[in-house]
């Protein structure tokens, strides 16, 4: 058996959602459309008030009671403050595919945890959840999401053209795959990095 | 007078009608291939009532609409648009021929275009998405003669008898259903 730490890194920590005090936080970061739009996916899109961001994450907290859903608080190892939060939904099990989601707030800490979340959740579904694939959805525009996963090694699999309308034009949605065996090769090398 | 756009040679575009309509709808579902083709969950049996109640329950601008034969009236299957996303002017177009005897003989290619030159003329969309299952060869030949562009694939997401599958990702974009039409 492999008892490798589930839930941290060096520096981060994947933790329980606090209903209480989160929603707050999420809360600051929707002025960026783009979190505002994980958050919620009814139209107009708009920065959410703290109770609105509390109602979504109720959702989810119940949605994880009947697995179709899971979603983790991403903090500092060493603090309580929150980071940002990854999710994995659209979990089809009898096909063993899912799409996730990773949302950091600010831009420092993206530089700083992205690469680390991003190892960690890939390690809770694949290893924990025993997908066979999973998938992301990028915005043409978030150059430093599609940096993150082009740099793990995940596929370009699917360029939605035009699915997305923003500062007076479309953009493309662009999805990234990796399946089970390419995820063998990441978590290699990302222990050889390590 | 503007030409009635919900009608074609072959099939019409009609309203379901849940008494007469959903008892027929319920029995395509006894054909498990029709439910492969259609779905990746695993397929489910579904009373005419439980399927009202599901239609009625459909979020704002969900729109289905019955396949109807011109020559005789039967309904054949349905085709839907769902998933709609004002700002982008996208929806996702979803269909299913439930009576076996009319696959392949082009009434579910008219019905598609047909609810394209809905979905671009009527409801004023740029995009239109769907998404076939890399087995389903049938229709993804048929979306291609609607003119929608494979954008790519979901590699391996499904399983079915022992196999994965792809799911593939079509568009069709308002510039190119111009050139088509």
């Amino acid at each position: 058996m492999n008892y490798r730490p589930l839930f941290e890194d060096r520096d981060l920590r994947l933790a329980s959602i606090d209903l209480e005090k989160d929603p707050k936080v999420i809360a600051g970061w929707t002025s960026d459309l783009t979190v505002a739009r994980r958050l919620r996916s009814d139209e107009p899109v708009r920065p959410l008030a703290a109770h609105e961001v509390r109602k979504v994450l109720d959702e989810w907290v119940k949605e994880r009671e009947k697995h179709d859903t899971y979603v983790f608080a991403l903090r500092p190892r060493e603090s309580d403050d929150l980071v940002g939060y990854y999710r994995i939904d659209s979990l089809t099990w009898v096909h063993g595919s899912a799409s996730f989601e990773l949302v950091i707030g600010k831009a420092d800490d993206w530089a700083a945890y992205a690469t680390a979340a991003l190892e960690l959740g890939l390690q809770f579904a694949f290893d924990e959840l025993n997908m066979f694939r999973v998938k992301v959805r990028v915005e043409e525009f978030d150059a430093r999401a599609r940096s993150l996963y082009e740099s793990a090694n995940f596929y370009l699999e699917v360029r939605q053209r035009q699915a997305l309308y923003e500062q007076g034009r479309y953009w493309d949605v662009l999805h990234y795959g990796m399946l089970r065996p390419e995820y063998s090769v990441y978590h290699q090398q990302m222990g050889v990095a390590a | 007078m503007i030409a009635p756009i919900l009608t074609g040679k072959l099939v019409r575009l009609d309203v379901l009608n849940a008494e007469e309509d959903l008892e027929q709808w319920a029995g395509w579902f006894r054909n498990g291939e029709f439910q492969r083709l259609l779905d990746d969950t695993p397929a489910a049996l579904y009373t005419p009532a439980q399927i009202k109640e599901w239609l009625e329950k459909a979020p704002a601008g969900y729109t289905i609409f019955g396949i109807r034969t011109l020559c005789d009236d039967r309904l054949i299957g349905f085709v839907e648009l769902s998933g709609f996303r004002w700002s982008a002017r996208s929806a996702w177009v979803g269909i299913g021929i439930g009576l076996r005897e009319f696959w392949g003989g082009g009434y579910g290619t008219e019905a598609m275009r047909l609810v394209c030159k809905y979905a671009f003329e009527t409801v004023n969309l740029n995009r239109i998405n769907l998404n076939v299952f890399e087995y389903n060869e049938r229709a993804y030949r048929s979306y291609v003669k609607c003119g929608f562009k494979e954008e790519g694939r979901s590699r391996q997401a499904m399983l079915r008898d022992g196999k994965r599958w792809d799911v593939i990702y079509m568009g069709l974009l308002r510039e190119e259903w111009q050139a088509v039409d």
